[in-house]
């Protein structure tokens, strides 16, 4: 398997346009973490990135017949995602910043996995923009350039702050007697 | 393998195992219109296709189409699967940009038939087929369409969502879930759009005036309510020339209490209250300084928008007209200042303004009534 199974053909969209279920099953699996995590990513929060996974998915739906093909399905859902995540936020319908990424290595959770290590180290020590940058970058492979129009911050803003993310994250687990 | 594709491998790791799923949720949710539209906007083209293809709507009552759509529905899908449940036109919702179409819906909010109310109209439905979707999912496409072609850009950014029905309880129930799904709809676009949404009663002057106007029932109804603010400017055939973003804009700045309003009007166009100001002072020969009161506000004069310009100076009140494109004074007055400040309330039934011109026609009868 790929590891970036997140790109998908945008003929996908056309057939969701035209009410195909199984196109929209299809755009869902490619995409639900990348959705997800990019969620998660700018909300710091499950339970508001699962909410706004959901909308993602019905927007895409019923907002398919309005895609204009030019090759960057993926991206469309995404902008998709971080409209909804800024509407959430300007609303003021964010929930409390729960902290929940704290509870993850805290006292004797034994069954978190050293893959949450990292997620948890990304939350807690990356900034605002870094996380979103290093979360769309590990979960869909698109290229600085593609997540520079997506967050609609210059390239160069995109790969500074992605090498200096990844250089916090480095040091973060190692402070942790982690192996990376 | 190195270590920072490594980091990204375990973060990506850790993000997929902890996504939730919600999948059969989604489907759930969607489960009517991903399994039984497409089946039924399939049957309807194909047995009858005649009955559902556009045709102007505004040569008839709205009431009228409500009533043949549901009569034409009847003939066409009589006894399929779909239709015990309600199929007759339950509402007509209108959407205003400067291209105008109305989309008849049934109970279920599933679109009936969608029409062009003008040729701008007939532009963005082309190709369309709408029948049997959801009422938001019509609204979206069209929204969208209007976006794609060029109708709805940053200077032109109104768009008028207007809901008729018998049931006003619900139609006004539509009109404001549908006015704010349009808006994070249009949130994700590059147009900052405003919208008005409001609910339409049933009215045959309104109606008579849409149909000789060549206007849709929506922009009329919302051309009305401005005229019953009262002001003497908002006149109906100065109105009518405007667009319906500006009518938008000076629904927004009355702050009108029976429409739901999202967004601003673009004024960018407009010189902005500051220069309007200029203008007028430049125009009576005064500063800033030598003014006080001093009151602008967004007007509409012989079918164009002014800034509508007040102050008092030397005993005097000023009032003038600037036009909101080229700053040109179109109408000026000036009164002696009123020693009671206004006070139009006093019991007596002398005209105690001293006026030297030939006001006197528009005393307030409705004092008493």
């Amino acid at each position: 398997m790929s590891e970036h199974v997140t790109q998908f053909d945008e003929n996908l969209i056309i057939r969701m346009a035209d009410g195909d279920g199984n196109a929209f099953q299809e755009i869902y699996q490619h995409t639900s973490s990348a959705v997800y995590g990019f969620a998660l990513s700018i909300l710091k929060n499950k339970h508001d990135a699962e909410d706004v996974m959901h909308d993602t998915f019905l927007k895409a739906y019923s907002g398919a017949i309005t895609y204009k093909p030019m090759g960057k399905p993926l991206a469309w859902i995404l902008t998709i995602t971080r409209n909804l995540c800024y509407n959430k936020i300007r609303a003021g319908k964010v929930c409390e910043e729960v902290s929940e990424y704290d509870s993850f290595t805290a006292g004797d959770n034994s069954d978190i996995t050293a893959d949450m290590i990292v997620l948890e180290a990304a939350m807690k020590t990356l900034a605002f923009e870094e996380r979103q940058i290093v979360i769309l970058h590990a979960l869909t492979g698109l290229k600085h350039r593609e997540i520079a129009d997506i967050l609609e911050v210059p390239t160069g803003t995109v790969l500074s702050k992605y090498n200096r993310a990844i250089k916090k994250l480095r040091s973060d687990i190692e402070g942790r007697g982690e192996m990376i | 393998m190195n270590d920072k594709s490594n980091i990204e491998k375990r973060l990506a790791s850790a993000i997929r195992e902890t996504t939730p799923d919600i999948l059969d949720e989604l489907m759930k949710e969607l489960d009517t219109d991903i399994v039984q539209e497409p089946a039924l906007s399939e049957a309807i083209k194909r047995e009858v296709p005649e009955v559902v293809e556009m045709k102007p709507i505004r040569k008839r009552s709205w009431h009228k189409a409500m009533a043949s759509c549901a009569a034409a529905l009847v003939l066409v899908i009589g006894g399929a699967i779909y239709i015990g449940t309600g199929n007759s036109t339950f509402a007509v919702v209108g959407l205003d940009v400067n291209p105008s179409v109305e989309i008849s819906i049934n109970k279920k909010e599933k679109v009936v038939s969608v029409d062009a109310v003008n040729e701008d109209g007939e532009q963005i439905l082309n190709d369309m087929d709408l029948e049997g979707t959801d009422l938001d999912v019509a609204c979206n496409a069209l929204v969208g369409a209007m976006l794609t072609k060029g109708y709805l850009t940053d200077t032109s950014n109104g768009l008028l969502v207007s809901v008729m029905s018998d049931n006003e309880d619900k139609g006004k129930e539509i009109e404001s879930r549908l006015s704010g799904n349009l808006n994070t709809y249009l949130e994700d676009s590059e147009v900052a759009t405003a919208i008005i949404g409001q609910f339409v009663r049933d009215d045959a002057d309104i109606e008579a005036f849409a149909h000789e106007n060549n206007v849709s029932l929506g922009k009329a109804w919302l051309i009305s309510t401005l005229v019953n603010t009262g002001d003497p400017k908002m006149t109906e055939d100065s109105l009518l020339k405007l667009s319906v973003k500006d009518l938008i804009l000076l629904t927004q700045k009355k702050e009108l209490s029976d429409v739901d309003s999202y967004g601003e009007a673009d004024t960018s166009e407009y010189i902005g209250n500051e220069k309007a100001l200029a203008a007028a002072l430049e125009y009576a020969g005064l500063t800033e300084s030598q003014v006080s009161n001093v009151h602008v506000s967004y007007e509409c004069d012989d079918g164009a928008i002014v800034y509508d310009v007040e102050f008092n100076s030397g005993g005097q009140e000023y009032e003038f007209d600037v036009n909101a494109i080229t700053g040109e004074i179109v109408v000026e007055e000036i009164d002696e200042q009123d020693s009671y400040d206004d006070d139009r309330d006093d019991d007596d039934d002398r005209d105690d303004d001293n006026d030297h011109d030939d006001d006197d026609d528009d005393d307030d009868h409705d004092d008493d009534d």
